[in-house]
Order: C-alpha cells, then sequence, then structure tokens
C-alpha cells in the first residue's frame, strides 16, 4: 500500500528517492555485516560447543565424587579440606571489537595446587573430586570467553537479521510503491495538462474563425 | 583477577577444593546481593552462576551474559539438573542462524 499521506509532488519524488537509495545502502552494509557476524559465530561456535559439553561432563563427576566424599567424610572434612587450598587460577580479561561487539579475550595464569591438604586425613574419592573441579578450573577462562563470545555474537546477529529483513521486506519495497504512485501521479496529471491545453487550442481557434466571418 | 562461584552449596564447595570463593545463594535477594557486590569488587574477573539459581533471575542473567565484561558471567549446570534440560551453545547458534552445527 502506497502512502497516499504523501502529496505526488516532484520534490516529494525526490526525496523518496532519495530515501530509496539510503535504505538500499543501509541495507547492503547490514546484509554484510550479516555475512561477517555469521563467519565467525560459525568458527567460534564448534569449539565453544564441544568445551562447554566437556565442562558440563567433567561437572557431572566432580559433583558425583563430591556427594561420596562428603558421605564418606561428612560435609565438615570437606570443608576443612578446602580451606587449604589457598592458592588459584588468575585471569586477565582484554576485549576486542569484531563489528561493534565487545568481545573478551582472556589469558590466564597460574593454577591451582595439585595436592594441598593433608592426605591421610581425607578420603580417596575427595582426591578425585579435588582433581575433577581443578581441571574444571583451568578450562573455566577459556568457557567463559568463548560462551561470552558466542552469547553476544548470536545477540548482535539477530538484531542485524531482524533489521536486514525490515529493510528488505518493509521499507525497500514501501519507498518502490511510493515512489511508483508519485511518478504515475505526475504522469496523469502531464497527461490533463495536454488534454486541456489542446481543448483550449481548439476552442480559441473557434472563437477566431467566428470572428473572421 | 578471580573467579568467583555463587550458588549451589555443592558446587560452592566443589570448586573451593580448587581454590575458587564462592557465595552460597539459594533465594533471589541472596544472589542478587551476590551479583551486586561481584560487579562491585575490583579483583573478579568472572562469575560462575549454577542454573538453580540463575534461574531465579532469568533477565538479570541475560543482561549480563550479553553486557558485561568485566566480570564475565557464566551459567554453569548445578549438581541437581542434568545438562540435557540445558541451552547448550549449539542450540543458541542454531536459533541465531538456523543451522545445525
Amino acid at each position: 500500500m502506497p502512502q497516499t499521506s504523501i502529496a505526488p509532488t516532484r520534490t516529494n519524488l525526490i526525496r523518496q528517492k532519495k530515501d530509496l537509495r539510503f535504505a538500499q545502502e543501509g541495507y547492503e552494509i547490514l546484509n554484510r555485516k550479516r555475512e561477517a557476524l555469521i563467519n565467525e559465530l560459525v568458527s567460534v561456535a564448534k569449539e565453544a560447543d564441544a568445551l562447554q559439553k566437556e565442562v558440563w561432563a567433567l561437572l557431572g563427576t566432580g559433583y558425583g565424587a563430591m556427594e561420596k566424599a562428603r558421605l564418606v567424610m561428612g560435609s565438615d572434612h570437606v570443608e576443612w579440606a578446602a580451606l587449604a587450598v589457598n592458592k588459584t587460577v588468575d585471569v586477565h580479561i582484554q576485549l576486542r571489537g569484531i563489528m561493534g561487539v565487545p568481545i573478551p579475550s582472556i589469558e590466564a595464569r597460574g593454577e591451582p595446587p595439585k595436592l594441598l591438604y593433608s592426605p591421610g586425613d581425607t578420603a580417596a574419592v575427595l582426591d578425585e573430586a579435588t582433581a575433577t573441579f581443578r581441571e574444571v578450573l583451568l578450562k573455566v577462562p577459556q568457557l567463559a570467553m568463548l560462551t561470552a563470545t558466542v552469547w553476544r555474537l548470536a545477540n548482535e546477529l539477530r538484531k542485524t537479521m531482524r533489521r536486514v529483513n525490515a529493510l528488505q521486506h518493509i521499507f525497500i519495497p514501501q519507498y518502490e510503491e511510493t515512489i511508483a504512485f508519485i511518478i504515475s501521479s505526475l504522469e496523469e496529471r502531464e497527461r490533463e495538462e495536454t488534454f486541456r491545453l489542446k481543448l483550449l487550442k481548439t476552442r480559441m481557434a473557434k472563437s477566431a474563425e467566428a470572428s473572421v466571418s | 583477577m578471580k573467579v568467583l562461584i555463587i550458588g549451589h552449596p555443592d558446587a560452592v564447595l566443589g570448586f573451593s577444593l580448587a581454590g575458587v570463593s564462592g557465595r552460597l545463594a539459594t533465594t533471589v535477594d541472596e544472589v542478587n546481593q551476590a551479583l551486586d557486590d561481584a560487579q562491585a569488587a575490583k579483583d573478579v574477573g568472572i562469575v560462575l552462576v549454577t542454573q538453580d539459581v540463575a534461574e531465579l533471575i532469568p533477565d538479570r542473567m541475560e543482561h549480563l551474559k550479553l553486557r558485561s565484561t568485566i566480570p564475565l558471567v557464566v551459567e554453569i549446570p548445578s549438581s541437581g539438573s542434568l545438562p540435557e534440560d540445558q541451552e547448550s551453545l549449539g542450540d543458541i547458534v542454531f536459533r541465531a542462524i538456523g543451522i545445525k552445527l
């Protein structure tokens, strides 16, 4: 449906054509952005998905081992053992931008100590739990980075796609229809004008003839 | 910067075995308070939130996951729930581009 509220004048025609060009340019740029985002997302998604599944599986094992350790030693003992652990992973976060999306890149330094509590005092399952959580922790910085990247890129991609679709399916056709409407109205007016002039001409010729004779 | 864990007691205890400090949280207020503190703290780089408490504050989690850079917020499974009923990264990508990897 063309916007009939717009007066079919030449000025409006020029203005609408300019808007249409602007919309088309925007569409092209956004479309390219969309492609770049998809490329970026696909390249990290596989790695991220695999790492996430790995960490989830590890956590499953870890929780199971914890449960057992608590059953064998009692919650208090496990907590005491945990108190002995004092060194942990140190992370350093930097930001880089992909198509205006801030993406973190994380550097991890140091690692938790292999064994800190006295093994004589604790059950073997606790060692298993500690080892598992230790392994999880070593993967956490990488996981955090990839998860954040995927989330943000996916979100930006959704936004971009919505804009691309809006331009492609709503705005550009609307401008095109309006322009077609203005052009046809202008042409119609021109034809009317020609007809009026012709009519006027014949009338003048007739009256001139009458006055001569 | 440090890693911090917020949420389920099992997860907090488990990560403390690897030297990660944690905050127990089971109610909406506790989680919000813990997250506020984590955001205010200068030395917290990554915040792990267990799924059971993340579900209590879906809007804030969504916002943090998308916007917060320091600290980064990551949701992890809690001991009670199986990983299958969580939205994996693959699902997110699938929703965004409509391609299954």
